[in-house]
């Protein structure tokens, strides 16, 4: 009977252990999804300002403008979509890999982000934004 | 013997119940970006943009052809 009783007190043990771990890993990857939530919005903002302020009155150079503008609103609208695709993983409770594997291609959107911003806007501050993703 | 185990299972179901409690509370929710400077860029360079630079560059280049 003791020896039941060992094993299922070394049963918790390991149960205790894994939620944990699990607790820990979940932990992380909620703060480097907020994190990079924070990383985006404030490069959004920082493009709407660069944006406002710089369009000019003119309608050809406006059209122009916009031409010019454009890779970056596209590159802004994927790095929110990759961000929402891994938010979501890990919201779920996803496995490991799949979260992992989110939070690469939200990473290489941010990067693809930064430097299409660099070359285009390049008043606008984007460092930091290719490393904040990584968990 | 029997009570021992019954009280042992029912203690270690009630902490379990506890510590998931708690790490439910106090865990963060992942969130969202905030979009709302993405839609204000969008409309202050207009939703047809995109229409507005290829129009741009099909003009370009038929004024070229024609010089």
């Amino acid at each position: 009977m003791i020896g039941y009783i060992a094993r299922f007190i070394c049963a918790l043990v390991v149960w205790a252990i894994a939620a944990v771990v699990t607790g820990c890993t979940h932990s992380t990857h909620v703060r480097a999804v907020n994190t990079a939530a924070a990383a985006l919005e404030t490069t959004a903002e920082a493009i709407r300002v660069e944006v406002e302020r710089r369009i000019p009155g003119d309608v050809e150079a406006r059209q122009l403008y916009r031409q010019r503008m454009w890779p970056v609103v596209e590159a802004l609208t994927a790095a929110y979509a990759a961000h929402d695709a891994w938010r979501v993983l890990v919201e779920q409770g996803a496995s490991e890999s799949a979260v992992l594997a989110a939070a690469a291609r939200a990473r290489e959107a941010f990067c693809e982000l930064a430097s299409v911003t660099r070359e285009l806007a390049p008043r606008v501050p984007t460092e930091g934004l290719c490393w904040q993703v990584a968990p | 013997m029997t009570r021992v185990i019954i009280g042992l299972l029912t203690a270690a179901a009630g902490l379990a119940r506890d510590i998931i409690g708690i790490w439910r509370e106090e865990t963060p929710t992942p969130r969202a970006a905030n979009r709302e400077p993405l839609e204000k860029i969008r409309g202050a360079l207009g939703d047809d943009a995109r229409d507005d630079g290829l129009a741009v560059m099909e003009r370009n280049i038929i004024e070229r052809s024609k010089r």
